[in-house]
């Protein structure tokens, strides 16, 4: 590492990106300040999202000084990062990439760079994004710094392993595995003291990887913060409880992003803290994430980053809200499991047991109680062709839903591919499901 | 004998029989209970009312018909079914089945794991056959006896030396390649006893000059009985040298005394040839084909995979830019389980071999 690479970054991180976001946002508020606002039947967007913006620019713009002047790790979104970070690796995820890719409407020029070079059009598209953008060079957040270090957990997928082992091959870097097993009922004592015994090794590794030795208070301290990020993040869904909905879910995929990829951080714990000061002052005054709210939803699965504004608005027209999902959930649920008494333990156990990391019984518990729990008169399944952990088992879902007397309807797309969805049909059926209500 | 008759025999004779999901699992361990495993890899062919809609299109077919066959009541017949954690798709159909369906017999899970420190995954490997043999033992009542598990272990070390021979020796097997495979594909159902006196039988059969002429190839993939390919092939006249099928040729794994018993079956499944469910390392499994290749002499790699297998599809980028850098011509072909070959691509097989002839 070079000590004026080391520099960039620092000042990238502190001054050059958080200047340069907060330029975008006067630039933004300038080309707005003229504009007459659109027809919509959404709420106000939540005002904390200009933060967000400006967060994650700053984010992407430090990671473009980062290879060479720190520790770089591509991370998947269920990795024990924790960690990592007192090591002082810079983190990047290459899923969070693909959704902003999907998000932005990018997610066809590095899929077909991946399909041109072999990747089968029936793989992950986040992986194809990925492998699509480290063939073509090209990507919409700038440019996107060399590993140092690839860091797997197959608590949400196998998939990320097959994906992985590719990158290390590709990019000719060490490969750390974390493997989960999968949890039938509750988790067995042997397969979590298999986790921790790899975390502890994971740790070695990175150490090594980053020239540094492994600080277990500093550690601590990481899992604490996340412990912290966790929970500020479940409060601020919660307060989707009140009526009107203060924010909706598709809102809550947009923010995700400190969660997923600055979880642990100060920056990440402040947000959520802003975040939820303003949820509850909208839940107190009674704005919703959809103007007229008559009708509430839960969604499983990953969204479908491309169609997120179409879909939401679609839904809020006839008064549909979109209240609560599994997949924000998923970083809230296991708050309670990171342990800071006993870190390794509570790690074990918080990574262990992610929703892709149980069986269906659990899914199933999970779904009934979230609908209860925030009054949800529906629920919409994202059958996602690249998530098959997440999908399997979501016809049975349906209709058991459907037995209980929970409207449930299943949504064929892709979280980033564009042309796994017929946008035409897709809304006849979901009009057809709206009208039902 | 025929698969239904050997789980009426093994009945009969007051012994249970497991379904078992593909692909790797401790085979000793259920010989050494005198449990018959009995593997569902499909089944092949088309089922009476298609691929279950139970589970999405965009699931392998593999899954979706051992799901089907299911409901349908194909294992009403077994005792249990074993599953282990082979992809994704495997893992939720195994939740399916548990929490979804009308399973009402022991299901067992088995975790292969895929920690890439040995000093982690090794023990750990040894833990989850020591469980899962005392499962099975406490489920059917069977004593977990250590010479019961070193004799299940010798008779595995000599089905898959025989695997081994026929294979290495096909060229003088007068037998078809849907022949051969129908052989060593009575492994997922026979008893290891019943299936080590056929494969003898087998090798009694050799001739001492080649029979079989054409091209020698190598094929990779995880589809369990591609018998139109073996006949597509065998039409070509090409001769199937090289087998890396995830349900023959990279499951053998070698040595049979190698410490004490649960020690021996783990370290035995740690020595089998790289397998991406198993999340080998991608180079040493480049290496392994390639010597493969090499070894067997084939003109070339046929990559065949069942649809949706993302193990599989993962890899075959890098497996064809290695090939190619070694000059070596492949042949990427990806099926259903249930369909036959469709004849465009009996076209291209026939075309792939004349290349390499």
């Amino acid at each position: 590492m070079s000590a004026g690479r080391k520099l960039q970054y620092s000042l990238a991180s502190s001054l050059v990106g958080p200047t340069l976001a907060k330029v975008d946002r006067a630039n933004s508020w300038w080309r707005r300040r003229n504009r007459t606002p659109r027809e919509t039947p959404l709420g106000p967007a939540p005002e904390t999202t200009r933060l967000l913006k400006e967060i994650t620019t700053s984010h992407y713009f430090s990671a473009r000084y980062a290879d060479g002047g720190v520790p770089v790790a591509w991370v998947t979104s269920g990795s024990p990062v924790e960690i990592l970070r007192p090591l002082g690796f810079h983190l990047v995820y290459p899923e969070n990439h693909g959704a902003i890719c999907g998000a932005g409407h990018k997610s066809p020029e590095p899929i077909a760079a991946a399909e041109d070079d072999l990747f089968s059009q029936d793989l992950c598209s986040y992986a194809r994004i990925d492998f699509g953008t480290l063939i073509s060079g090209k990507t919409p957040v700038g440019r996107i710094p060399k590993p140092d270090l690839l860091f797997c957990c197959t608590n949400i997928c196998q998939t990320v392993m097959y994906w992985y082992r590719e990158l290390a091959r590709r990019l000719d870097v060490p490969l750390i595995v974390v493997d989960t097993p999968q949890v039938y009922g509750e988790p067995t004592r042997e397969h979590i003291d298999y986790v921790i015994h790899q975390m502890r090794e994971a740790a070695n590794k990175a150490a090594t990887v980053a020239g540094k030795a492994f600080d277990e208070d500093h550690f601590e301290v990481a899992v604490r913060s996340a412990q912290e990020s966790c929970a500020l993040w479940g409060e601020c869904l919660a307060t989707n409880k009140s009526r009107p909905a203060p924010w909706t879910a598709f809102d809550g995929f947009i923010h995700m992003i400190p969660i997923v990829a600055m979880r642990g951080t100060d920056t990440c714990n402040n947000y959520y803290r802003t975040l939820l000061a303003e949820l509850k002052e909208r839940a107190a005054a009674g704005i919703g994430g959809v103007k007229e709210e008559r009708h509430r939803l839960l969604w499983d699965n990953l969204p479908m980053w491309f169609e997120m504004r179409g879909l939401s608005t679609l839904l809020a027209e006839e008064g549909f809200a979109m209240v609560a999902a599994t997949y924000t959930n998923a970083w809230a649920e296991t708050a309670t499991q990171l342990d800071t008494d006993e870190p390794w333990e509570g790690m074990a156990q918080a990574y262990s047991q992610v929703i892709l990391n149980r069986d269906l019984d659990h899914r199933l518990k999970l779904i009934r109680g979230m609908a209860e729990e925030f009054g949800c008169d529906g629920v919409l399944f994202h059958s996602d062709r690249s998530c098959k952990p997440y999908s399997v088992g979501q016809l049975e879902m349906r209709d058991r839903l459907a037995a209980d007397g929970l409207k449930a309807m299943v949504l064929d797309a892709d979280h980033a591919d564009p042309r796994a969805y017929a946008r035409g049909p897709a809304e006849t059926r979901l009009k057809a499901f709206m009208e039902t209500f | 004998m025929i698969r239904q008759d050997a789980i009426d025999a093994h009945r009969r004779a007051g012994n249970p029989v497991l379904a078992v999901m593909p692909i790797h699992y401790p085979r000793e361990i259920l010989d050494s209970l005198d449990i018959l495993g009995v593997e569902l890899w499909g089944p092949p062919g088309p089922l009476p009312d298609g691929p279950s809609e139970r589970i999405q299109p965009y699931v392998c077919s593999l899954i979706r018909n051992a799901l089907a066959f299911i409901d349908g009541g194909g294992t009403d017949g077994v005792d249990g079914i074993l599953i282990p954690n082979t992809c994704d798709a495997m893992m939720g159909f195994a939740s399916m089945v548990a929490d979804m369906g009308d399973w009402d017999r022991p299901l067992f899970h088995f975790h292969q794991p895929r920690s890439q420190d040995p000093t982690t995954a090794n023990p750990f490997l040894q833990g989850e056959i020591e469980r899962l043999w005392h499962a099975l033992g406490k489920a059917f009542d069977r004593p977990c006896k250590n010479d019961a598990l070193l004799e299940a272990i010798e008779r595995r070390e000599a089905i898959e030396a025989a695997h081994r021979k026929l294979r290495q020796h096909r060229r003088q097997l007068p037998m078809s390649e849907r022949e051969l495979m129908e052989l060593l594909r009575a492994d997922g159902w026979q008893t290891a006893r019943d299936h080590l006196a056929a494969l003898e039988a087998a090798l009694e059969t050799l001739a001492g000059e080649p029979i079989h002429q054409g091209p020698g190839v190598t094929v990779s993939g995880i589809v369990p009985e591609p018998m139109t390919l073996l006949d597509a092939l065998s039409e070509a006249g090409a001769v199937l040298v090289g087998d890396d099928y995830a349900s023959t040729g990279r499951r053998h794994g070698g040595g049979s005394k190698i410490g004490a018993p649960l020690e021996t079956v783990a370290e035995r499944m740690r020595r089998r040839p790289p397998c991406p469910t198993l999340a080998a390392d991608l180079p040493i499994r480049l290496d392994y084909l390639v010597d493969l290749v090499r070894r067997t002499g084939s003109a070339g790699l046929i990559v065949h995979t069942v649809r949706f297998c993302e193990p599989e599809l993962f890899d075959y980028p890098a497996i064809k830019e290695r090939m190619k850098h070694e000059e070596i011509p492949v042949l990427f072909v990806d099926t259903e389980v249930e369909r036959d070959m469709p004849g465009p691509l009996v076209t291209r097989l026939e075309a792939f071999v004349e290349m390499i002839s």
